[in-house]
């Protein structure tokens, strides 16, 4: 079903971020996170370009953003940031490629095909202050045992933590495919409550198919998202804009009333 | 697939061409594969299709069923351009497919 309720813009709610106040651990106080999950179900959903967007999205809002992307195909994070072909075609060529850059001084992005490759990854600074965005996008498996290793995401997105977490679990979960196939949606979303029992599952898709028991929100694609698939540059239609608004309002308030754990603590 | 690429006789530009059979074919969860004797077809309802033909020392992708443009694959340099242009290519389509609906 659609989402019908008119959405606050991300900078009605980017205070919320701004504003919050985290508890001291050590000696100095720990940056604001928050940390967003992007599962395709097919290649319909363009992983790599919805990354794009809801990262920029974030960015235009006072927020920095660290991006990774395990990427099985093309294109990937890399072509939607502009890099040069040698570039972003090296995990192509290299399953042991780690390509990482940045984008307008408050993304940094990394990608590579393997999960494990992060490892050696070596974040550039992020502005100080600023509230911190994770989004980790991946090609959600079939099953628990196929693909990219659910169990194994945290402790590879907490590479990308200022705040020293060995392990770093989803606020919300967004899983996107076009929903021709509920059964595939209902594993992806059974998947998710596996590994991430608190995040919220947010459902994007086209098409008739009902978005799964768990999700919280459900948008649909606009019917000119694809006009940008071509652009070299990170897509700027607003409706990214609405799901990072609907994304920082719903965590921020579910985060104060402890319906979920800050993702660090 | 592997049957094909036994016509070029370098090992390196025969690794090449498996590798971007494998790398277009991920472009979209319905491309379809078409073998002949003599080149491969990977096409896609969008109006996308990409050729290639193996070769003694190269082979050669041609974009498009009316093969518009040749690039001819014989190091990781032709390679990375032909990769470029055919997902290039192929996300202009369905750009464009959207934009005639």
């Amino acid at each position: 079903m659609p989402e019908t309720r008119s959405p606050r813009r991300l900078e009605d709610v980017s205070h919320l971020f701004l504003t919050k106040r985290e508890s001291a651990k050590g000696a100095g106080l720990r940056r604001m996170e928050a940390v967003v999950w992007l599962a395709s179900l097919d290649s319909s959903a363009n992983r790599a370009h919805m990354a794009a967007g809801l990262a920029h999205a974030f960015a235009a809002n006072a927020s920095c953003v660290s991006l990774m992307e395990v990427c099985r195909g093309l294109p990937n994070i890399g072509y939607y940031f502009g890099m040069e072909q040698a570039r972003y075609l090296a995990p192509a060529l290299d399953r042991h490629a780690l390509v990482s850059g940045t984008w307008g001084g408050a993304i940094r992005f990394s990608f590579a095909s393997n999960l494990s490759v992060f490892e050696r990854s070596c974040a550039s600074p992020l502005p100080a202050a600023a509230p911190h965005v994770i989004i980790v996008a991946f090609p959600c498996p079939e099953n628990s045992r196929g693909g990219i290793c659910f169990p194994a995401l945290p402790a590879a997105a907490a590479i990308l933590s200022e705040n020293g977490s060995q392990d770093l679990f989803p606020d919300a979960v967004v899983i996107a495919g076009n929903g021709a196939n509920a059964a595939r949606v209902r594993g992806a979303a059974a998947l998710t409550r596996e590994v991430a029992p608190q995040a919220m599952v947010y459902f994007v898709s086209r098409g008739a198919v009902a978005a799964p028991a768990e999700a919280e929100e459900h948008f649909d694609y606009p019917e000119g998202l694809r006009a940008s698939w071509a652009r070299r540059t990170p897509p700027e239609e607003p409706w990214f804009g609405d799901i990072a608004a609907s994304l920082s309002q719903l965590i921020s308030q579910k985060r104060k009333k402890g319906v979920i754990r800050a993702a660090n603590e | 697939m592997l049957a094909l690429s036994r016509r070029i006789a370098r090992r390196d530009v025969r690794a090449l061409f498996i590798r971007f059979c494998h790398e277009v074919a991920l472009f979209s969860d319905r491309i379809e594969i078409e073998e002949t004797p003599f080149e491969l077809t990977l096409r896609e309802p969008c109006g996308f299709a990409v050729i290639l033909s193996p070769l003694r020392e190269l082979f050669l992708v041609s974009l498009g069923e009316e093969r518009s443009t040749d690039i001819r694959v014989s190091s990781v340099e032709s390679f990375m351009s032909a990769l470029d242009l055919a997902l290039g290519r192929y996300l202009a389509m369905k750009s464009r497919l959207l934009a005639s609906a």
